[in-house]
């Protein structure tokens, strides 16, 4: 209990800091955004008019108290400099995108990567560990959305055509309309639309495989060395010993004590999930959280940018905090060290 | 042997092949509406906003197009103008007094369009105070300064006076930007007292008299508008030919050009525009596909900074004109479509010329730059955006082929790339030697392409579109008296001296024009592209 | 690396034949000034402007879209790509090094800061990071990459460097050191650091993999290096506008597969050493 108050308690000057970075790089943004709104065709008049609308001229610091306080109390992130929408309806809905795509890669590679990394354990120095190896390190050294665009291109030359939305729009846009999140995927399943959930499973399996690639490896080598120090341990060669087939004694005892380190890393492997997720998601028009950002950049959007990134650090965080609490509670050692 | 693991391996996999099956198995099941009637249109960007006053690109225009009218409309598929919201228009003797008379139509919220909204739509932009004045309406300010007054004299009929004569105000009331808002829909959430404007965020929802009404909009990625029964053109569009109107069309957001090919070949789209070139041919061969063109109403060019060294001596400009092959930049940075642009007008704009042109001619050039006293050439930088634009799917290319001819006489380009916000804001300003832009046409008329982008007002540092800073007299004088003349001839006759002039000087180098492109399944019917941008769906079938 | 460790290294196959991948795209990148046959950042010379035309004799891999010898372009991007992210993992070697040694050798509030503000910035994807920095120095040249590439590098190494120099520092021999009254900077730099050697270079290594990867990621992105560079990232996005064509492949597929090969080549040597270095040692 001390241990988890401790980590919140820490966990909340951290994201104070992260949010102070992320204000000062949306600042630190070249060009002017006022330029870029109007194009070609701008005018001065327009241009400083719109300044002024948007408190351009505060001080910085101003601005970022008044940023902090919306955020806090009214989850305002403010308005987007390229239209004047608010970021946090924008946020909602790229999220959930992000969320159920980081979900579904996760989906597919942690049981993947578990099995494989067991098997390439069991197995070690024989061919079909170096196979199991070679090929997870293979998946995370090809550029991420260049295995994207081949992904692609293969699953459409055998008829596979789910790309470039959520969901089939022809079919489903007024059952969407009608849902109460933008968590498309999982509140169709949740709430019995099983031909919005199907579409929905169609369209997001080709990226999330893209994706997969990516935690895949990462989970695959932890497993394989997280078991193999299991299996010199006493109690698996008791077990053995006692007659308990191999392969048995590995998965039963060697792979129940070797999930926490990896429960650990998944948690890691959000950030690098989420990095991923630019990428990928830029290929496969995904309208999530990464392709926000980068176009935040590039439209130097600072509102955007800034709403963004907090949300994506924030959720890093989060997601270590709860994942480093569940490793206590699975852990009871962890619990008696800390109190 | 361990033999379990293969098993969960086994495992493993078969449940992913399950969900994907699954998937598959599913998939196509019972929608929850008539899938069959929706027309898919794939574009490579959202809309920014649908306020036609204050937008300013091109996808947030081709949804406007659809849900709201201009006065003065076009000929479908043409440049030629024809009764809009206005069944006729006509002038006074002087060009001074315009009056519209207002055809019956209704918006989509079930008001009339009457002359007071037409008189709302104006004012709103003329008068910044106004309560639908929510953000300064860039277009108003570029082209409507000369509007005095407007008036409604009469339920149905709407007088605009003008501070002076401008011939191509018939033309430019077809602009997007003068589309007639629905104000009921503008009044319907009260003033908001902090700011004295309108609540209601048209720009999100707009309401317009236009074929399609707005439903909804999933930023960054669709747009979805359903067919408005009361259309008045419905009546007239008995003619469209066999099929029915699309009961709903979506505008979806599919970034990258290959992916959206590939979506219209498999019928998840069925318009795309922005197809590669080189995929043009592919798109040709496939029997299900229809590929329509349009010339283009826009230009590339590459502008040379005329109040900086050495681009304020015209013969260095001439010898930079002789060394660019723009039918190379054509053929490498455009993979061989469009046109290579001889004069700063397009081809298909009325009043537009040969000049004349200028080989590549590697010796008259370096003689020229031997006159210039820069035998041994000179150095200076290429300023370059790093995004598309619709004249100019690859700038960093284009640079790269003008820094590679120019090399030939020894002159070294560098290409600084820059976001387009910056190479804006430096160009404006004349922080450049030279840079790479381009205009698309606003209306259909010279006048938007050489004053814009010659003429000596618009050479404004901070807020010039005038970038080569070419500030020649004879060339005001012509462009002026263009604009106060009436008779089309004698306009013609003085655009043609202009550009005569232009090219003598070489101010900028006009480089291509793009046709336009798209790409749809057969079942798309009496689908014609605008000349003049926007992307008209009313007419359009589906079989 | 001892007898004992080498023997360790080249019994594990696969790292010997990432060790060997590596040898030959450094021979590339090494002798790319000879074996090129063209100029990588102009038109092949002659009076047609060759664009895109198919490989032959002269031109092994083609021309590209800007009538560039897509050969030598390979052969020069074998250099640009392993000099940015060499450059990259050392420059984050340099800050993170002392940074994590530093936080791990003193420890208490100097650990506590430095570890609070890697926190901070692994809250970031690296890319995002990297898209950011990019974006703020606004010029497209390698050492924005470099910058770029490295500060995303330098957070998960002072982590890293810092564990690794807490598991020394609880070795006897430190001990026996200190209680020898040697002055604690001494034995950080003469005793810690050069057993913390092993760990550091394994991460180095697959560091490199990585940084070529994020390098990539950012010309996909459009914010990689000037526009005539020749670099793999580019080139790939550059081929991949081609992808529908199958008889230009020669767009697409030698950047990828060289980017990937590499890269795998990296994670091959890397993971090998580790072996060799540690079988114990963990990701």
């Amino acid at each position: 209990m001390l241990h988890a108050l401790r980590r919140i308690a820490l966990a909340v000057p951290l994201l104070l800091v992260v949010s102070m970075v992320v204000f000062v790089v949306g600042e630190l943004l070249p060009g002017d955004p006022a330029v870029d709104r109007f194009g070609e065709k701008g005018s001065p008049a327009a241009i400083a008019e719109w300044r002024a609308r948007k408190g351009l001229d505060l001080p910085v610091h101003e601005r970022y108290l008044r940023y902090v306080g919306g955020v806090v109390t009214r989850l305002d992130f403010g308005e987007s400099y390229k239209d004047d929408y608010p970021v946090s309806s924008d946020l909602r809905d790229r999220f959930a995108a992000t969320a159920e795509l980081a979900f579904a890669a996760l989906l597919l590679a942690v049981p993947a990567g578990i099995a494989a990394g067991t098997a390439s354990a069991a197995l070690r120095g024989r061919a079909a560990d170096a196979a199991a190896q070679g090929t997870a390190l293979l998946g995370v050294s090809i550029p991420v959305f260049w295995l994207g665009m081949i992904l692609v291109l293969a699953a459409r030359s055998v008829g596979w055509n789910h790309f470039q939305a959520r969901f089939d729009v022809r079919a489903h846009d007024d059952a969407v309309a009608g849902f109460t999140t933008p968590f498309v995927l999982f509140e169709s399943v949740l709430r019995g639309r099983f031909a919005v959930a199907a579409s929905c499973a169609q369209h997001i399996l080709v990226p999330a495989l893209a994706l997969a690639t990516i935690p895949l490896a990462t989970v695959m080598r932890m497993t394989r060395s997280a078991v193999l120090d299991e299996i010199g341990k006493d109690y698996v060669r008791t077990a053995e010993a006692k007659g308990v087939p191999r392969a048995r004694a590995v998965v039963r005892h060697a792979l129940r004590n070797a999930l926490m380190p990896v429960v650990t890393v998944i948690g890691l492997q959000a950030g690098t999930l989420l990095s991923g997720a630019a990428l990928t998601e830029t290929v496969f028009t995904w309208p999530g959280l990464g392709t926000y950002i980068v176009s935040a950049v590039q439209k130097k959007d600072s509102p955007a940018l800034v709403g963004g990134l907090l949300l994506v650090a924030a959720t890093f965080v989060i997601v270590n905090l709860v994942v480093d609490l569940l490793y206590g509670v699975l852990d009871p050692r962890l619990r008696r060290s800390a109190s | 042997m361990p033999r379990r693991i293969p098993r969960s391996v086994a495992a493993v996999a078969a449940v992913v092949a399950t969900v994907a099956v699954l998937g598959a198995a599913c998939g196509g099941g019972s929608g929850d509406r008539d899938a069959e009637t929706t027309l898919v249109f794939a574009r490579g960007a959202d809309s920014e906003s649908l306020d036609p006053a204050i937008v300013t690109d091109g996808e947030s225009v081709k949804v406007i197009t659809n849900v709201m009218e201009t006065l003065v409309g076009f000929r479908y598929g043409t440049a030629e103008l024809a009764p809009g919201l206005a069944t006729s228009w006509s002038a006074s003797a002087d060009g001074l007094v315009w009056t519209f008379d207002l055809r019956d139509a209704k918006f989509h919220d079930g008001t009339t369009v009457d002359a007071e909204a037409v008189v709302f739509s104006f004012e709103r932009q003329k008068d910044p105070a106004h309560p639908a004045h929510t953000a300064e309406c860039p277009y108003w300010q570029d082209s409507f300064g000369v509007v005095e007054s407007v008036k409604a004299v009469g339920p149905k009929r709407v007088e605009i006076r003008l501070t002076s004569a401008f011939a191509p105000f018939e033309a430019s009331m077809a602009l997007f930007s003068m589309s007639i808002v629905s104000p009921a829909a503008w009044k319907s959430e009260g003033i908001d007292p902090a700011t004295g404007k309108y609540r209601y965020r048209f720009g999100e929802k707009p309401v317009g008299s236009g074929p399609y009404r707005f439903v909804r909009w999933t930023r960054g990625d669709r747009i979805v508008l359903d067919r408005f029964d009361g259309w008045w053109g419905a009546a007239d569009s008995g003619a469209a030919g066999p099929g029915t109107p699309p009961s709903r069309i979506v505008w979806k957001v599919v970034k990258d050009n290959t992916q959206r090919l590939l979506a219209v070949e498999s019928g998840q789209a069925d318009v795309i525009d922005g197809v590669n070139p080189q995929d043009e041919a592919r798109a040709r061969a496939n029997p299900s596909l229809v590929v329509a063109t349009q010339p283009g109403l826009n230009i590339a060019y590459f502008a040379m900074n005329n109040t900086r060294k050495p681009f304020d001596d015209p013969r260095v400009r001439r010898a930079v004109a002789h060394l660019v092959s723009k039918e190379t930049i054509r053929k490498a940075a455009y993979d061989g479509a469009g046109e290579v642009a001889v004069t700063p007008v397009p081809r298909a704009m009325p009043g537009w010329i040969d000049p004349g042109s200028r080989p590549r001619d590697v010796d008259a050039a370096k003689a020229l730059l031997r006159e210039a006293g820069l035998p041994d050439g000179f150095e200076f930088t290429i300023l370059v955006m790093d995004n598309p634009r619709p004249y100019m799917p690859r700038p960093k290319d284009v640079a790269i082929q003008i820094q590679q001819d120019l090399a030939a006489a020894g002159i070294r380009a560098k290409i600084d790339v820059k976001q387009f916000n910056r190479v804006l804001d430096d160009a404006k300003n004349a922080r450049h030697d030279a840079v790479l832009l381009g205009w698309s046409a606003d209306y259909s008329d010279p006048d938007n392409f050489l004053f814009v982008l010659l003429d000596k007002t618009t050479a404004r540092v901070g807020s010039a579109n005038n970038v080569s800073f070419y500030t020649d007299e004879a060339v005001h004088a012509l462009l002026l008296a263009a604009r106060e003349t009436t008779d089309r001839a004698a306009r013609m006759k003085l655009y043609a001296e202009a550009q005569k002039r232009i090219h003598e000087d070489a101010p900028m180098l006009p480089l291509v024009t793009l046709p336009e492109i798209r790409v749809l399944s057969k079942r798309v019917r009496n689908y014609a592209i605008h000349p003049a941008g926007g992307e008209f769906l009313g007419p359009v079938r589906l079989e | 690396m001892n007898g004992r460790r080498t023997r360790a290294f080249l019994r594990n196959r696969t790292a010997v034949a990432g060790a060997c991948v590596l040898a030959l795209f450094v021979a590339a990148a090494l002798l790319a000034g000879v074996l090129a046959p063209f100029d990588p950042e102009s038109r092949v010379p002659g009076d047609d402007v060759l664009v895109r035309t198919q490989p032959s004799a002269a031109h092994l891999l083609g021309t590209d879209e800007n009538g560039f010898d897509v050969f030598s372009r390979l052969l020069h991007g074998a250099r640009t790509s392993l000099l940015t992210a060499t450059a990259s993992i050392l420059l984050a070697l340099a800050v993170a090094v002392p940074l994590g040694a530093f936080a791990g050798w003193r420890g208490g509030l100097a650990e506590s800061a430095v570890m609070r503000a890697t926190d901070v910035s692994l809250a970031f994807p690296s890319i995002f990071l990297a898209v950011v920095i990019a974006a703020i120095r606004n010029d497209r040249s390698l050492a924005t990459v470099v910058y770029a590439v490295a500060a995303v590098s330098v957070p998960p190494l002072v982590r890293q460097v810092r564990a690794a120099v807490l598991q020394v520092k609880a070795q006897d021999y430190v001990t026996a050191a200190v209680a020898l009254g040697i002055p604690p900077w001494r034995i950080l730099v003469t005793t810690v650091l050069p057993n913390c050697m092993a760990p550091i270079l394994v991460l180095a290594t697959l560091g490199t993999g990585t940084a070529i990867l994020d390098a990539a990621g950012l010309s996909f992105l459009g914010l990689g290096p000037p526009p005539t560079a020749p670099e793999w990232g580019v080139m790939l996005t550059n081929g991949s506008r081609y992808a529908l064509d199958p008889s230009l492949w020669f767009l697409l597929v030698p950047p990828g597969a060289a980017i990937a090969l590499t890269v795998l080549g990296f994670n091959l040597f890397g993971d090998g050493l580790r072996d060799a270095l540690d079988p114990r040692t963990r990701v």
